[in-house]
Parts: C-alpha cells; structure tokens; sequence
C-alpha cells in the first residue's frame, strides 16, 4: 500500500504503518470499513437522540401557546416526527434527511414568540408548514417508516 | 324549532357549527373505532337536517367560519380529549397525555367536515362585515348592559362583557339579513330579547330551546 493510500483511509489512526502484503491490505480493509460503519451508525444515532430532544423542548414551549389550529399542528406534525424518528432503521436517511429539514422549519415559527405569544399568532397562516407536513408523511409512509397521519391507528401509537 | 320555521333560512353561530363538524370515528386498530363527537353533535345534526328537509338554507358569514376553522374546532377538541370518558374509550391509561398527533388527526377530520358542508349546497358562506357604526354601537350596548344593576347578573363571570368582533358581525348580520340566529353562546342568549327589541338583531334562538 502506499504511504498515500494509507494516509487516506486513515492507516496511522487505526496503527498500521505499511501494509504491504495482500492480506495484511484485506485485513486492513475489512477493520477500517467496520469501524467507518460503527461510526457513521452512532453518528446517526447520536443526531437522532439530538434531534428528538430539541422536538421534546419544543413541545414543551408549545404548550403554552393559544389553543388553536396551528398549535395542534406544530404538536402534533411534531410528535409525527419523533415517532418516526423512533421507527428509523439506520438506512433511513432519506426520511431522516426529511424529518430534520421539516423539524427546523417548524422550529423556526416557534423560536420567535417563546414566552410571548401574540394574540394574533392562532390566526397565522400555516398553510406552507401544513403543506411540507402533507409531504413528509407521503415520504415516511413510502418508505414504511410511519402511516400517513389519517391512516395512523391508536394501536400504531401505544404498541410502538 | 317553531321559531324557525317562519324564516327561509338559518343563521349558525361558531359553536353550532363546530358541534356540526365535531364527528370523528378514531381507528383503535384495524377494525374497531371509537366515535369522538361533540356532546350536541346528534342534536345540531337532526335539527340541521329538519331544516334541509323543509327546504331551509343554513348560512354564516366568513368571518365566523375562519374562527370555526383556526380556533374554535381546535378548542372544541382540546376540551372533548380532556374528557374523562373519551381518554378511556381510547383505551389511554389514567393521566397518561393524549397523543398530539391523535389530537391533530381528529381536529384535521373535524377540518374536512368543515371544508365539505361549504361545498354542500344547503349551505352557505356569505360575505359580510358590519360598518364600524354598527360595531361600536352594539359593543356600547354590551358595555352598558354589564354593568346596568337590573341586568348585570345575567352575564357570566368567567366571560369578557363584550362578545368577540366575530359574535357582533354574526349579530348584525342577521338584523341585515332578518334572520334568526341558532346559537349556543352566552353572549347571544343572555341579551336576546334586548338585542331583538332594539333592533340590533331579528332573532336569536338559543339552541337548548329547540326539539
């Protein structure tokens, strides 16, 4: 292997020095790909943690927000997603990818108005937060993650 | 429901409505369900039908269906999975907290219900809202009436004297309109013969007064 070979599939961190015969390369290889998938995974899962608990706080704020609809939405659009973030394999980027992105924006319309709520906040329009919504759920039921919201039964919610 | 009758149509204030939409069958599983409805969710639907069949128009002005729609039917929700009785047919264990996702699922369908009956032909959304006049007027009208020694008692504690702009539009539309209001809301009710005698509306008829 040569030096440049090693450096980059991080041979110094993992302690080999030269890995010169065929063997000593699969070994190598076959070591460096297990750990880069242990990391990637416990990356995932550290994110997925993270994320979970920002959706966890932000529910909290929520409930001190005016009853109306768009507080049912944020809710419960993000109650969807820490139960679908629950039901993630490691695969599942792409919904995760999803999940994050509509997280943030939905964080986003809360941020501003923690501890004071205007009166007019319940009369917002969140037609695009209800939309991205809408195509989440195409997205998580597509891929076996999560039901669409309407077909969700109360068995899928206590069983899980 | 005698009351009604002499008029061609019906004006419904924000809770009838709600009470209309509130019919929600939540799936358990795959096959069983439990119905989650407003308490007088039957009663507003066989008076509403009553009406249809007599040939009777339904109507509210826009105003109140953007209130049913943004705050109302939310509030409606929010109270009936408070409720003891709804918590366990869901089958949720004591001071377990009801789903927000569940929440949303049922106030979405209780949404469509809202969203079908404006296409239904027996219903109708007009496009009204009073002069600034008219406002002022009727909400001096509740001031005064909160605090005039003979009628003072009648208003709730618990409740702002003055009924909100949505409730004052829905009031002088159906002096516009001369249509009587089919209401649930203590603001109507606890005025309504001084609203009718001072032409501020035709009629108000309280729901409990209907069979």
């Amino acid at each position: 292997m040569s030096a440049n070979t090693a450096e980059l599939l991080g041979a110094e961190e993992l302690g080999f020095d030269d890995c010169t015969t065929p063997s000593i390369r699969i070994g190598f290889r076959l070591h460096y790909s297990t750990r880069q998938a242990v990391d990637t995974a416990s990356t995932t899962h550290l994110a997925v943690g993270a994320l979970q608990a920002r959706i966890q706080a932000a529910l909290h704020y929520i409930e001190d927000f005016p009853v109306s609809y768009n507080r049912t939405l944020l809710a419960g659009s993000l109650d969807y997603c820490i139960r679908a973030l629950r039901r993630l394999g490691n695969g599942d980027h792409g919904p995760y990818k999803a999940i994050r992105e509509y997280t943030e924006f939905a964080l986003g319309l809360i941020g501003p108005y923690i501890g004071r709520v205007p009166d007019q906040w319940a009369r917002l329009d969140f037609t695009l937060l209800s939309d991205r919504f809408e195509n989440l759920q195409v997205l998580c039921s597509g891929g076996g993650v999560m039901p669409r919201l309407e077909d969700v039964t109360l068995k899928d919610i206590i069983d899980r | 429901m005698q009351r009604l009758l002499p008029y061609p149509a019906v004006l419904y204030d924000a809770n009838i409505i709600v009470y209309y939409c509130f019919y929600c069958p939540v799936r358990l599983g795959e096959r069983a369900e439990y119905l989650i409805q407003g308490e007088l969710t039957e009663k507003v639907r066989t008076i509403s039908d009553r009406l249809r069949r007599d040939g009777k128009t339904i109507k509210t002005i826009e105003v109140i269906m953007k209130e049913v729609t943004d705050v109302v039917l939310a509030d409606a929700v929010r109270q009936r999975i408070c409720n003891e009785e709804v918590r366990e047919g869901v089958g949720l264990a004591r001071g377990a907290q009801f789903p927000p996702m569940l929440e949303l699922q049922i106030l979405e369908k209780c949404r469509k219900s809202a969203r079908k009956i404006q296409s239904a032909g027996w219903f109708v959304v007009d496009h009204y809202l009073a002069g600034p006049a008219e406002i002022t007027a009727l909400r001096q009208f509740f001031r005064n009436a909160s605090v005039d020694p003979a009628l003072r008692s009648r208003f709730s504690r618990h409740k702002r004297p003055v009924p909100s702009d949505q409730d004052l539009h829905l009031m002088s539309y159906s002096q516009v309109s001369r249509l009587p209001v089919l209401t649930d809301d203590g603001h109507f009710i606890v005025m309504r013969s001084e609203l009718k005698t001072l032409g501020f509306a035709t009629e108000i008829v309280p729901l409990r007064t209907v069979v």
